[in-house]
C-alpha cells in the first residue's frame, strides 16, 4: 500500500496529532485520530491550509478536554460525563475547585505554602550536596570499576605504598588491567606576577589512561618520562590553571615554566571538568619520578595507589587476589611486611567516603523537619475540613462518589506543596550558597565537586517528586477524614468527631517528638564540640602567629646560608614591638600526620613493621620554651648541637611510654631505617605535646634539631603580647626584607588553625547545620501546637461558657487548657526521648568524649521542649480564659 | 432509587445521535456521523463529544460497537462504527412520543405550521 499521501504535499500538524495520540488511548484515541485525518483532506479542500490546520487543532484540543457540546441533563448525567469525559478537563477541573478554594482563605494558604516551603527547600537543598557528593558521575571513564588501594595494618589506618610495592601491585595483579601511583606535589611557580606556592599531583605516567581521561590539548605523560631517579622535564596543566595563567592560549603547548626552579615543559592540559579529590584542588601535575634512594626503601611509604579493574572481574574478586599477594609478600618479607594487608575500595568511597556519613545524618535531619511540616499542615488542613462540611454534604447528596472527593481535596493539597515547592526551590538556591560559604577554603579543597554548586534538572524533578510525595502524605489522611461519614456529620451541626481530635493530636506528638530529636542531636554535638575545645594540646594556644616561610632553595645552598637567612630572619622579628618569642618547626601541631619513622635503639634488634611509628618533627633551640612545653629531664637542644657536632634528637613522654617503655632514655643512642650508619643521642625527654589532631591520642614524637638538618622551608610560630593579627603586616614585611623572593604561606594564627582544623570543623560544621535544622524544627512544632490548641479553644467556647457559668474562673479555665496542652506535650517528649535513645547511636562517630546517652543533653532537650510548647500553649489559654459565657452560650 | 438508577430519558443530543445511527445504517462512524448531524442541524460538534455520548449510550445497552478495518485516509487507523440496538430503539421512541404528546396541539406556536 503506498503510505505517500498526496494531501496537497501536506499532512496534519503533527505536534496535535502527537498530542492526540498521547492522551488518548485505545479505540476511542484511534477512532478518534483517524477520524480526524480522514477528514483532513475535506477540510483543505474546504477552507485551504491554513483553516484546515486550525480546523484540526481546535478538534484535537476539543477532544483531548472532553467538550462542551453535549448538554446533560443531570448532576448524575454531568457526573458521569466527567468522570468519563476527557482525561485533562478533570484535571483541569481539579486545579481550577482547589485554587478558589485557596483563594478564599489566604491566611490559611499563606502559612501552608510557606511551611511546606521551608521543609521542601531543605530537603532541596540537602540533596543538591547529595547529588553532587554521592551520586553524580565522576569525570573517569566507567568510574565504577576504577578502585582505590590501601596498605592495611593492624595498628593505623589505610594507608599509602611504598614504590616497590607498587610495582609489585602492578606486575601481579591480574585483576587489573591498569595500576598507578600519585602523591602531593607543591612547588613555587616562578611567572612574571612573583612567586606563589601552587599545589598539585606528582603520578605515574599511567596515571590519566588509568582513570580514563584525556588531556583537551597536548598529550599525556608517556611512559620515558616517568623514571626512577630521572628529573622531571614535563608538566601537565588542569584547565583552570591554564586559563588563569596563560588564558587559554593554545600556543601554550612547549612553552617552559619554572616550578621550584626547574624548568618543565609543558606538555597538555586536562579537561575543564576533571577533578581528582584526594589531591584536593591541584593545579598542575608532574610526573612520579621517584629519586633512587626513595625508590628502593620498602618501608618508605610516599604514594597512594588506584587501579582499573579487568574487564569482567569483581571488587571482590580483586580483594581476594590482593590478600593473597599480601599474605605472599608477608613471607617473603616478614620484616616490613607482617601483619600488613592489601584492600581496595571503589573510588568514590575514597572520594567522598569521608562525608557520606554527614550527609547522609543531614538527609535524615532535613526529613524530620519535612515531616513536621506535613503534619503542621495536615492538621491545618483538618481543621479547615470541618469548615467545609456542609459543601461536601451538598456535594455528596447530589451523587458525588467519594472517590471523587478525596481526588478533590488531594488536588488541593498538591497544589499546596507544588506551590511550597516553587518557593523552597529558591530558598534552597540560597541556602546552599549559604551553606557552602561558611566552609574556609582550606577544607573546600578536599571536596571539589562541590565548588560552584547549582540547582540542575536532576534536582528539580527530585523536588518535583518530593512534591508529589509530600502532598500525598499531608494530605491523605484530612482527605480521607474530610469525605468520609459526611451524613453523620451534617446531622451533628459540624463539629467534629473524637476521631478527627484524635488524629490532630497524634500529629502534634509526632512533630514534638521529632522536633526533640533534632534538639538532642544539636545537644550532644554541642557537648562534643565544648569538649573538643577545651581539650588541652600539651602547649600555650594564645597568642601566637603561624607563618609559613619558603625561602628560595637556590639562593641558600649550603648550611652556613641557610643559617645566617634564618637568624636574619626570626631576629628582625623578634625585636618588633609586643613579640615575645619567635621559634620554627618544619610541620606544625594539629594538622594532621607528618614524616613519620620507627627508632631502633643501636645494639638492639632492628624494629619491624609492628613497631609503632613516631612523628618527626625538625624543630628551633627555643621551641619548646616558646610553645610552653615544659622539659622533663635531661636537657634542651643548644647553639652546641651543630653539623659537626654528634646528633643528638629529643623525644616525648609519649614515646618513652609506648616504645620504650620502662627504660631510661638519657644518653641511649636510637638509628631509623632510612639513615642507616647514622644514630642519634636522645638529650631530652619534654612533656606531650599533641602532633597530629586534637581528637586523638597524643603520638610519639622524636624532635631534630634544625641545625642538625637545615631546611629553607619553615614555620615561624611568633609568640606576642597581645592580639597577633596586629603584627602579620610588619612580619611581612620583615621577612621580605630579609629577600624579597621568599614566599610566605598560612599566615593565621594558631586559635583559628585549631578552629578551622578538621576535627573541630567536623564538628562545628555540622552542628550548626543540625541546630538550624533544630531550631526550624522547635518552631514549626510550636507553631503546630499553637494551632491545634488555637482551633481546639475556638471550637470548645461553647464548653468553656458553660464551666465559667458553673462557676470556673478564668485562671480555672487558662490552667485547665494549658494542662492539656502540657499533656499532649509531655506524650511527644516520651516519645521523642525513646526515639532519641535510638537514634543517636548513629551519631556516635561525630561526638568526642560524649555518650550517646548523655544526660545533660537529653534532659536539657526535654525541657526545652516542653518550655516551648507550654509557650505556645500561652496565647490559646489566655483566649479561652477571656471568654464570656454568655456570648459563649449563645453561640450555638 | 438513588440518583444514580436507571436515567431513561434521552437528551436532546443522545437523541440526535440515535437518529443519526437510524439513518446511517451499516456506515455509522464518527466521520458520518458527524457529517449526518451537521447536516442536518447546522450542529457543529467534536468528534470526542460524540465518542463520548455514544460509549455512555453503549454502557446502557442502547447500541453497540465494533472496529472496521484500517484506511490509508486514516493514517492506518480503525473505524469505529456504532448500530442501534433494540433497547435503543426503544428508548428513542419512547422520547419522541413524549416529545409529540406534549407538542399535539401547539406545535404550531413554535414551529409556525399549522
Amino acid at each position: 500500500m503506498d503510505r505517500k499521501r498526496k494531501y496537497f504535499g501536506e499532512r496534519p500538524p503533527r505536534m496535535a496529532a502527537w498530542m492526540l495520540r498521547l492522551m488518548l488511548r485505545g479505540e476511542r484515541g484511534e477512532s478518534v485520530c483517524g477520524d480526524l485525518e480522514e477528514e483532513w483532506r475535506e477540510q483543505i479542500r474546504r477552507g485551504g491550509k491554513r483553516a484546515a490546520r486550525k480546523w484540526f487543532w481546535r478538534c484535537a484540543w476539543q477532544s483531548i478536554a472532553g467538550t462542551r457540546a453535549v448538554a446533560p441533563m443531570t448532576e448524575d448525567a454531568l457526573q458521569r460525563k466527567r468522570d468519563r469525559g476527557g482525561f485533562m478537563e478533570n484535571i483541569l477541573q481539579d486545579v481550577r475547585y482547589a485554587l478558589r478554594g485557596l483563594r478564599k482563605s489566604p491566611g490559611f494558604t499563606l502559612v501552608a505554602i510557606l511551611t511546606l516551603a521551608i521543609g521542601i527547600g531543605a530537603n532541596t537543598a540537602i540533596f543538591t550536596v547529595v547529588e553532587a557528593a554521592l551520586l553524580r558521575a565522576l569525570p573517569y571513564r566507567d568510574s565504577s570499576r576504577v578502585v582505590h588501594l590501601f596498605e592495611t595494618q593492624k595498628q593505623s589506618g589505610p594507608g599509602q605504598f611504598s614504590y616497590l610495592d607498587y610495582t609489585d601491585v602492578r606486575a601481579g595483579a591480574k585483576s587489573f588491567e591498569n595500576v598507578a601511583a600519585y602523591g602531593f606535589f607543591r612547588a613555587s611557580y616562578g611567572g612574571a606576577e612573583g612567586s606563589e606556592i601552587l599545589s598539585g599531583g606528582r603520578v605515574s605516567a599511567n596515571f590519566f589512561p588509568t582513570l580514563g581521561v584525556e588531556p583537551v590539548l597536548g598529550r599525556g605523560f608517556s611512559p620515558e618520562e616517568d623514571q626512577v631517579g630521572r628529573e622531571r622535564g614535563v608538566v601537565l596543566l588542569t584547565h583552570r590553571l591554564w586559563q588563569r595563567k596563560f588564558g587559554g592560549d593554545p600556543k601554550v603547548i612547549g612553552q617552559t615554566v619554572r616550578l621550584s626552579g626547574s624548568p618543565l615543559t609543558i606538555i597538555g592540559v586536562l579537561p575543564a571538568n576533571f577533578h581528582f579529590a584526594r589531591l584536593g584542588d591541584p593545579e598542575m601535575f608532574v610526573t612520579l619520578s621517584p629519586p633512587q634512594n626513595l625508590a628502593g626503601r620498602r618501608f618508605t611509604h610516599f604514594m597512594w595507589t588506584i587501579a582499573r579493574l579487568r574487564e569482567g572481574v569483581t571488587l571482590e574478586q580483586a580483594k581476594g587476589e590482593l590478600q593473597f599477594l599480601a599474605r605472599q609478600r608477608e613471607q617473603v618479607d616478614t620484616r616490613w611486611h607482617k601483619d600488613t594487608g592489601i584492600d581496595a575500595v571503589p573510588i568514590r568511597e575514597a572520594i567522598s567516603g569521608s562525608i557520606e556519613p554527614l550527609l547522609k545524618g543531614l538527609l535524615a535531619a532535613v526529613g524530620a523537619v519535612l515531616l513536621i511540616a506535613c503534619a503542621n499542615v495536615a492538621n491545618m488542613l483538618l481543621a479547615r475540613a470541618t469548615g467545609r462540611q456542609r459543601e461536601v454534604g451538598i456535594r455528596v447528596a447530589l451523587g458525588a462518589s467519594r472517590g471523587r472527593l478525596v481526588r478533590q481535596f488531594l488536588t488541593e493539597s498538591l497544589l499546596l506543596s507544588l506551590l511550597g515547592g516553587a518557593i523552597g526551590l529558591l530558598w534552597a538556591g540560597w541556602g546552599v550558597r549559604a551553606m557552602l560559604a561558611v566552609v574556609p577554603a582550606a577544607r573546600m579543597q578536599a571536596f571539589p565537586f562541590l565548588k560552584n554548586l547549582e540547582i540542575h534538572s536532576g534536582v528539580l524533578g527530585f523536588t518535583f517528586a518530593l512534591c508529589l510525595v509530600t502532598g500525598v502524605v499531608f494530605g491523605l489522611a484530612p482527605s480521607l477524614r474530610a469525605s468520609s461519614q459526611v451524613a453523620e456529620r451534617l446531622k451533628e451541626g459540624g463539629r467534629g468527631s473524637t476521631a478527627r481530635k484524635r488524629l490532630g493530636q497524634a500529629f502534634v506528638v509526632a512533630e514534638v517528638a521529632l522536633a526533640l530529636v533534632l534538639v538532642t542531636v544539636a545537644g550532644l554535638l554541642t557537648r562534643s564540640l565544648m569538649q573538643l575545645i577545651h581539650v588541652n594540646p600539651g602547649f600555650d594556644t594564645a597568642n601566637l602567629l603561624i607563618v609559613g616561610v619558603n625561602a628560595p632553595p637556590a639562593r641558600y645552598d649550603n648550611d652556613a646560608k641557610v643559617e645566617a637567612y634564618w637568624r636574619q630572619v626570626t631576629g628582625r622579628i623578634e625585636s618588633l614591638p609586643g613579640v615575645k618569642g619567635v621559634a620554627k618547626i618544619d610541620r606544625l601541631p594539629l594538622v594532621g600526620s607528618g614524616n613519620t619513622g620507627t627508632p631502633s635503639m643501636v645494639g638492639r634488634p632492628a624494629a619491624t613493621q609492628s613497631t609503632p611509628s613516631a612523628q618527626l618533627r625538625s624543630i628551633s633551640i627555643n621551641y619548646f620554651q616558646v610553645m610552653g612545653i615544659p622539659l622533663l629531664t635531661g636537657r634542651n637542644f643548644a647553639e652546641t648541637d651543630r653539623a659537626e657536632s654528634p646528633l643528638v634528637i629529643m623525644v616525648n613522654k609519649q614515646l618513652a611510654d609506648d616504645i620504650f617503655p620502662g627504660e631510661e632514655l638519657l644518653g641511649k643512642r636510637v638509628t631509623f631505617a632510612f639513615t642507616p650508619g647514622r644514630d642519634f643521642e636522645i638529650v631530652g625527654v619534654v612533656d606531650n605535646e599533641n602532633v597530629t589532631d586534637l581528637d586523638a591520642r597524643t603520638k610519639p614524637v622524636l624532635y631534630f634539631p634544625e641545625s642538625q638538618g637545615w631546611s629553607t622551608s619553615m614555620n615561624l610560630l611568633v609568640r606576642t603580647l597581645n592580639d597577633p593579627q596586629g603584627i602579620v603586616q610588619a612580619a611581612r614585611t620583615e621577612i621580605h626584607a630579609v629577600n624579597p623572593e621568599t614566599t610566605i604561606s598560612g599566615v593565621i594564627t594558631m586559635e583559628n588553625l585549631i578552629g578551622n582544623s578538621t576535627p573541630v570543623f567536623m564538628r562545628r560544621y555540622p552542628l550548626m547545620l543540625i541546630g538550624a535544622f533544630a531550631g526550624v524544627a522547635l518552631l514549626l512544632a510550636a507553631i503546630g501546637i499553637y494551632g491545634v490548641m488555637a482551633y481546639a479553644v475556638s471550637q470548645r467556647s461553647q464548653e468553656i461558657g458553660i464551666r465559667m457559668a458553673v462557676g470556673a474562673r478564668p485562671a480555672d479555665v487558662f490552667l485547665l487548657v494549658l494542662k492539656e496542652g502540657f499533656v499532649l506535650a509531655t506524650v511527644g517528649v516520651a516519645a521523642g526521648l525513646l526515639a532519641s535513645m535510638a537514634v543517636t547511636k548513629f551519631v556516635a562517630a561525630f561526638l568526642f568524649r560524649t555518650a550517646t546517652t548523655d544526660a545533660l543533653s537529653f534532659s536539657a532537650s526535654a525541657l526545652t521542649l516542653t518550655l516551648v510548647a507550654l509557650l505556645a500553649c500561652y496565647l490559646p489559654a489566655r483566649r479561652a480564659a477571656g471568654v464570656d459565657p454568655l456570648v459563649a452560650l449563645r453561640h450555638e | 432509587m438513588s440518583p444514580r438508577d436507571q436515567v431513561e430519558y434521552l437528551g436532546e443530543f443522545e437523541q440526535l445521535l440515535l437518529f443519526a445511527l437510524l439513518r446511517l445504517g451499516d456506515e455509522a462512524y464518527g466521520v458520518t456521523i458527524r457529517q449526518e448531524i451537521a447536516r442536518r442541524t447546522g450542529r457543529d460538534i467534536a468528534a470526542g463529544a460524540i465518542y463520548t455520548a455514544l460509549e455512555r449510550l453503549e454502557a446502557r445497552g442502547y447500541v453497540h460497537s465494533w472496529m472496521g478495518e484500517p484506511t490509508p485516509e486514516r493514517g492506518g487507523k480503525r473505524k469505529k462504527y456504532y448500530e442501534l440496538l433494540p433497547a435503543g430503539q426503544q428508548a428513542l421512541s419512547r422520547s419522541y412520543e413524549n416529545l409529540q404528546r406534549m407538542a399535539r396541539g401547539v406545535a404550531r406556536l413554535v414551529t409556525g405550521d399549522s
